[in-house]
This record gives structure tokens, sequence and C-alpha cells, in this order.
């Protein structure tokens, strides 16, 4: 992490959300959530670090840690094609969007042989309705409700 | 008894027999698991780091059928426990929406122990454990953060331990019970989850445990798999089994399947449990 928690909550504090949202602490972040339950000013660091990325992502500011904001973005496609996330195809297109293609090759062939990795997919009947969680609206902000005005994205 | 069972993505997959003991334990304590009409996977943390809205959406979703079938929904996943209770407490817009109907959202370890379960697993037990040295690792999101997950010892959880004490086992304190193993970053910043799990394992053992147990897919799959990769870098070699709660339910209520679940592990627990005459 390139800034601490509390130095993070402190550059907010200064105005300097700018350099925030191109620092690594933002995506190495895991949600813990120890901060947020330890923060004696009782912050919700970890949800704060939550806006940081989404911030970082509509402003279209490079993340500063590229592979894990690829790895989000493949999580999300894979809920999106099939409603549940299949980990071969998940990892499959991770490494392919990577180019990792031979990282982990002997652990996945394991898992394989243990039967912990499933060839096909298990999917959402209705996916009609998955499609329209992700959809956004005319401000290309996903509402989520199913009932809001919006275009498929 | 019957309640609503939320598998997740990992419990179909890479958790197996997380989801293979909490079938057969439950089945052998009278409960029902009904797996929820048509789930969806709740956005585990790439949904609300990348779209909030996104994110309770997903959870949402579930929240609605469970709402419509009635019953209490128990989730062995840690990840899905704590997005499906952060969709629970969205007190505005759509969270409100997503539920209908009264019903509770409970971990599957919470959930022995509300449902009078540690009882009959008293009176089924067939064996002790033997003394099985062990420590508890409940990780990050079963008890944090306390607003959401309602956890009154969110420090220093103890729940899973009182549990294997009921099974024999002993059950050693030590002060790692919730610090992070790295989770999701196991694919982007190995070196990261490397260092958290190669210090879990460190401490474990300095506190005399024979194996570390477990109530979450990702916390199991990092200590589990990864223990030969931390060898490789440090020359550490620390072969902890790392057992789900589930399997030692089963192993101490002598679930014929019990061997089937610890042959899906890395670090096979076999040879630990032999020399305790488990095996």
């Amino acid at each position: 992490m390139d800034y601490k928690p509390h130095q993070a909550m402190q550059m907010i504090n200064l105005g300097m959300i700018k350099r925030l949202l191109s620092c690594k602490t933002i995506w190495v972040c895991v949600s813990c959530y120890t901060c947020s339950t330890r923060c004696p000013n009782d912050v919700n660091v970890a949800k704060v670090m939550d806006w940081l990325r989404q911030r970082t992502l509509q402003g279209k500011v490079a993340p500063a840690e590229k592979e894990i904001a690829i790895f989000h973005r493949t999580f999300l496609d894979a809920i999106r094609a099939h409603g549940r996330v299949h980990e071969l195809t998940m990892m499959v297109r991770y490494k392919m969007a990577t180019r990792k293609y031979f990282d982990d090759m002997k652990l996945g062939w394991k898992m394989f042989a243990k039967g912990k990795l499933r060839l096909l997919p298990s999917s959402v009947r209705n996916r009609t309705q998955i499609a329209d969680l992700f959809a956004k609206d005319s401000h290309g902000q996903t509402c989520g409700n199913l009932s809001c005005e919006r275009k498929r994205a | 008894m019957k309640v609503s069972y939320y598998p997740g993505c990992a419990l179909h997959g890479t958790a197996l027999e997380y989801d293979e003991s909490t079938k057969a334990v439950t089945q052998l304590l009278g409960v029902k698991l009904c797996e929820l009409p048509d789930w969806n996977c709740c956005g585990a943390s790439s949904a609300h780091a990348t779209d909030e809205t996104l994110a309770i959406a997903l959870a949402g979703r579930n929240l609605r059928i469970a709402g419509k079938q009635g019953m209490d929904l128990v989730v062995p996943c840690a990840a899905c426990y704590s997005r499906l209770k952060a969709a629970e407490s969205e007190k505005n817009g759509y969270g409100t929406v997503a539920r209908e109907g009264t019903f509770r959202v409970l971990s599957l370890l919470d959930f022995f122990f509300i449902s009078g379960l540690m009882e009959t697993i008293a009176a089924s037990k067939k064996r002790s454990l033997n003394g099985l040295k062990v420590v508890c690792y409940y990780g990050c999101l079963l008890v944090r953060p306390p607003k959401v997950t309602g956890a009154k010892h969110y420090e220093f959880p103890e729940t899973m331990d009182r549990l294997m004490e009921l099974l024999g086992a002993w059950s050693i304190p030590w002060s790692y019970k919730t610090d992070c193993c790295g989770a999701s970053l196991v694919l982007t910043r190995m070196d990261i989850v490397l260092a958290l799990t190669g210090r879990l394992l460190e401490n474990a053992i300095k506190a005399g445990a024979e194996a570390i147990v477990v109530a979450c897919p990702l916390c199991q799959s990092n200590l589990d798999s990864r223990q030969e990769e931390i060898f490789r870098k440090t020359g550490k070699q620390h072969e902890l089994p790392v057992l789900y709660f589930t399997e030692l339910i089963g192993l101490s209520l002598d679930h014929k399947d019990a061997f089937r679940w610890f042959k899906r592990h890395f670090v096979d627990p076999t040879k630990l449990l032999a020399s305790k005459g488990l095996a």
C-alpha cells in the first residue's frame, strides 16, 4: 500500500483526491473491514475505498494496479454471461486478458484432478433478470432496480 | 427443520468438499437444505469494489427469491454472507425493495449455534476427535463489519472453537483468528497472499496447532493450496491440513464420505487423522 488507510482519509480531508485516484492503495485494499471496525472516529474506511475505486473507473483514470482492475471486470463479465461465476472460464479469460497464460497451471490442473473445477458452467435460468441488473440509465449509471428507466448497456 | 440454502459459486467449484460435507452433516442432523431456486452470484468483492448499485442489486435479487421461499437463508460462504447481509441492511432504495417477507440471513456457522444443532451433534456424535489440536480461523467477513453482521465478538470470536471442543478437539486460542488471508488478491497479487497466509500458518504452528479449521472457501483455498508455493519461495514447510468445520462434524458423526472430502485437499489430512486414531 503506497498510502496507509489513515493517510488516505487525511488526504481526502486535505482535498488530495486526485492523487488517491492514481494510487495502488485503493486497489490492493481487499475490504477486510479491519479499518472500518477499528476506526476511533467511526469512519467506514473500507467503504470510502470502494468509493475511490468507483471514482477512478468513472473518471476513466488508469488504475494503478491494472491487473486487479482487470480481475474485477472479468469477474463481473462472468456474472453477466451466466448469472454465476464459472471459475474455469473466468480464470482463462483473466489469464488471456493479462497474458499470464502459464501461471498457476500446475495448481489449476491439480484442482481439476480433484474435481474442484467444473468443466461446464451452471447458469441462472432467468438471464434476462441478470441483464436488467447490469443495465445502465441514460447517464451511464447502473440502476440495478428492475423498474427504473433504462436502456441496455 | 427446513431452511433455504445459498451455496454460492465457490461451493459448486473449488470449495466442493465444503458443499458436500455441509449437505452430508445437515442431512444426518435432520435439517433439510432447500437450495435457493435460480440463485445468482452475490457479486463477491468485485461488484462492491467497482459498482455499489450493481453490488446491492445482485445480492438483493437473492433476497427477493429467499423472501418468496419464506424460510431462513443459510449461507456457507463468508463472502456471500457478507454481501447478502450488506444488501439486507441497505435501508434505502433497492435493499428495502429486495427483501420480501420475514426471514433471517445466517452464516452456516451461526446457523449451527442458534438452531439447536449443537445439542443434536452432542447426542448424535459417534466418536470424539481425540484431542486433535486445532486453531479456528474465522477470517474477515464472518464477523466484520460488526454493524452489518451483528457479530458481538468480532475481535475474538469463539463459536467455532466451542463447536470443535464439543467434537472432542482441543481448540487452541491464538491471536490471528480474524486476520485477513489476502482473499481475491491470490490471482493478482500472489506475493501479498503468500505473505499473509505464510504468517497465519507460522503462527498456527507456533500456537501448537496440528490443523486449521475454517468456515470460508477462499480462506481454505489460500491456506491449503498455497503451502507448496510458500515452501518453494521461503523453504518453510508447514504441512498443516486446513479443514472445513463441517468436515470435522462429519468425521465425528462417522459419515461414510468423510475421507472422500479429505481427498480433495492439497495438504492431505489423512496422515494426521490416522496418527490420532481417527482414520
